[in-house]
């Protein structure tokens, strides 16, 4: 039977539309018409994504690869590794209208053969390039191109007032900023001038101080700040300058909080609904848990490394209704004082957190009847005996996850048996 | 109920609901924007449609004919092809070549629903499958060059899944 040609392609494109990447690899090696339509079709070619690229010029190991990037200008999204010595004859330059996606790690890339590319790549959307060298040096020069498109970037960077400037003119409409930086200005206004459409900043610092904080934009919806010299244990950092309603993600890693800091960034931005923090200290331990009852929408909390400011008392309770912790050890009675920390609670993982089968009994006996959903992960001194308490008493469990802590086949079996209907994940 | 007359390419006629004929794309553009009157006892030529396939296409017309208009679908947002209704999949549980025609009518016909529904199923028919068996299953021909094939498949070792 002769079908498929018979067949518009427009037809071909609907039923295509219907598989995954991997499945469409399969559908264009069966003839040249499919090959054509797959290849051919952006919302197609669009699901596939280009990578794992090693070095482009080195033929002599592999002689095939040149072949394999033909096509290279049909992707729209493409993941470099190891790219080494792209030349600038090569299909590089190819990479054009089509891209959206672009990232790259640890690729040795000349700044011209980047920067002419990059002038092509009109509709780029997102870029990342996670190597220390940078092409914004060789566009201070030679800014005569937009990416009007581009939506998200991440970069490494030595001078960050020059890279906002710089982005400023390349990419204004920018709306997340992922950039690592080694500070040497503080001129940090420049970012509410150059981008003023930012709404999510990671930033990544190694600054000697906490001067950025009030430069900071005030429109921001998403705000993670990572103290990255990992010489010095945290920088102190005060937050209490930091006024922003609009708020609704904050992560702060590794500094230290002086005395009210913390506590008076809850109450000027009232609107955080997932707050994280890691490796984090505070002049005074009980702020912690009085600053978070402050926040009348906060939903997800995540706390890393924090254990010794969990709360001992609670002043108030907080709307917290999925908790993580993270290398924290846990005692019974924290637990307990967690239950009554959180009325709310409805989901909780534990990960690499030191904390004993008894715990977790306790844990379910307080949280047991609220909880929707329970994830155990690395918890290695866990034992089986909770298992018998999951099963006795499921309550309204919809969800149970127990990653690498031991657990016997035995207690996965019980456990399967005795949770129908529960969504399980056992490893 | 006003009913209206379609005639196949093989001239055989047929007498449908007004209503039911409206699921097709193409009759409902004849009847409200160029304006052919239906009571004129006059029927609509339907010249790349054979009887057989058009009286299987009123049936499903006719059983989906008070669905609700489907929501516009997001052309990125991944795609089910899990989700066919147990009726369609019996009425679709059809040799290959009446699949097809009846494939080729409803985009002739534009009945959207309807090719959506047959384009899951032949989908699934080439999920999880290889590329020669995909062939088989169509029975297709291998007409790439020599070599071509394996550069493809060089190619497909440098995709992967995008991830969200």
């Amino acid at each position: 039977m002769d079908a498929s040609p018979a067949f518009p392609a427009k037809i071909w494109v609907k039923i295509f539309g219907n598989l995954s990447a991997f499945q469409l690899t399969r559908a264009r090696l069966v003839c040249r018409q499919w090959y054509g339509i797959v290849c051919g079709e952006p919302s197609l070619i669009g699901k596939f994504t280009i990578a794992r690229v090693e070095d482009f010029a080195d033929e002599e190991r592999n002689v095939n690869k040149p072949a394999a990037l033909e096509a290279m200008h049909r992707y729209v999204r493409v993941r470099l590794v190891n790219a080494i010595n792209i030349p600038l004859d090569t299909s590089w330059l190819a990479l054009g209208e089509n891209l959206t996606f672009l990232s790259m790690d640890a690729c040795c890339i000349g700044t011209d053969a980047l920067v002419e590319m990059l002038r092509r790549a009109v509709n780029l959307e997102s870029l990342r390039m996670n190597d220390r060298y940078c092409f914004l040096q060789k566009c201070q020069t030679a800014i005569n191109f937009k990416l009007e498109k581009m939506r998200n970037l991440d970069l490494r960077v030595e001078d960050l007032s020059e890279a906002l400037r710089v982005l400023g003119q390349i990419c204004s409409p920018l709306k997340t900023l992922k950039i690592m930086t080694i500070w040497n200005d503080e001129s940090l206004d420049k970012f509410r001038s150059y981008l003023p459409f930012l709404q999510c900043v990671t930033l990544d610092t190694t600054l000697p101080d906490d001067s950025f904080v009030k430069l900071l934009p005030t429109t921001l919806l998403h705000l993670s700040i990572t103290f990255a010299n990992v010489r010095e244990r945290y920088l102190p950092l005060d937050l209490s300058g930091y006024h922003n309603p609009n708020l609704k993600t904050l992560k702060l890693s590794r500094f230290h909080l002086p005395r009210e800091s913390f506590l008076q960034c809850c109450q000027h931005c009232p609107n955080i609904n997932n707050l994280s923090l890691g490796q984090c200290s505070f002049e005074d331990p009980t702020e912690m848990s009085t600053a978070i009852a402050l926040l009348p929408s906060l939903a997800t909390l995540t706390l890393l490394v924090m254990s010794e400011y969990l709360p001992v008392e609670c002043p108030a309770p907080w709307t917290v209704t999925e908790l993580a912790l993270y290398s924290c050890s846990v005692s019974e009675q924290a637990v307990t004082q967690l239950a009554r920390q959180c009325p709310q609670l409805a989901g909780i993982c534990f990960d690499r957190c030191a904390m004993t089968g008894s715990t977790v009994v306790a844990m379910w006996r307080q949280f047991g009847a609220r909880l929707k959903s329970v994830t155990l992960h690395d918890c290695r001194s866990l034992g089986c005996e909770f298992v018998d308490c999951f099963v006795e008493q499921r309550c309204q469990l919809e969800r149970l996850t127990v990653w690498n802590c031991r657990l016997d086949n035995a207690s996965k079996q019980r456990l399967r048996v005795g949770l129908g209907g529960v969504h399980l994940k056992l490893k | 109920m006003s009913t209206i007359k379609l005639e196949t390419s093989d001239g055989v006629k047929f007498t449908v609901k007004t209503q039911v004929a409206k699921c097709s794309g193409t009759i409902r553009t004849m009847l409200e924007d160029i304006g052919i009157n239906p009571q004129d006892g006059e029927a609509i030529p339907l010249s790349n449609v054979h009887s057989t396939i058009l009286q299987k296409i009123l049936v499903w017309a006719e059983h989906h004919v008070d669905d609700p208009e489907p929501p516009r679908e997001d052309a990125d947002a991944a795609k089910r092809t899990d989700d066919i209704c147990s009726w369609d999949e019996d009425f679709l549980k059809v040799d290959q070549r009446t699949l097809f025609d009846v494939m080729l009518a409803a985009n002739y016909l534009d009945m959207k629903q309807l090719i959506a529904v047959c384009c899951k199923t032949v989908a699934n028919m080439i999920k999880g499958k290889t590329a020669d068996q995909i062939r088989r299953t169509f029975n297709i021909e291998n007409d790439f060059p020599p070599g071509e094939e394996d550069k493809i498949r060089l190619r497909n070792q440098f995709c992967e899944e995008r991830s969200r």
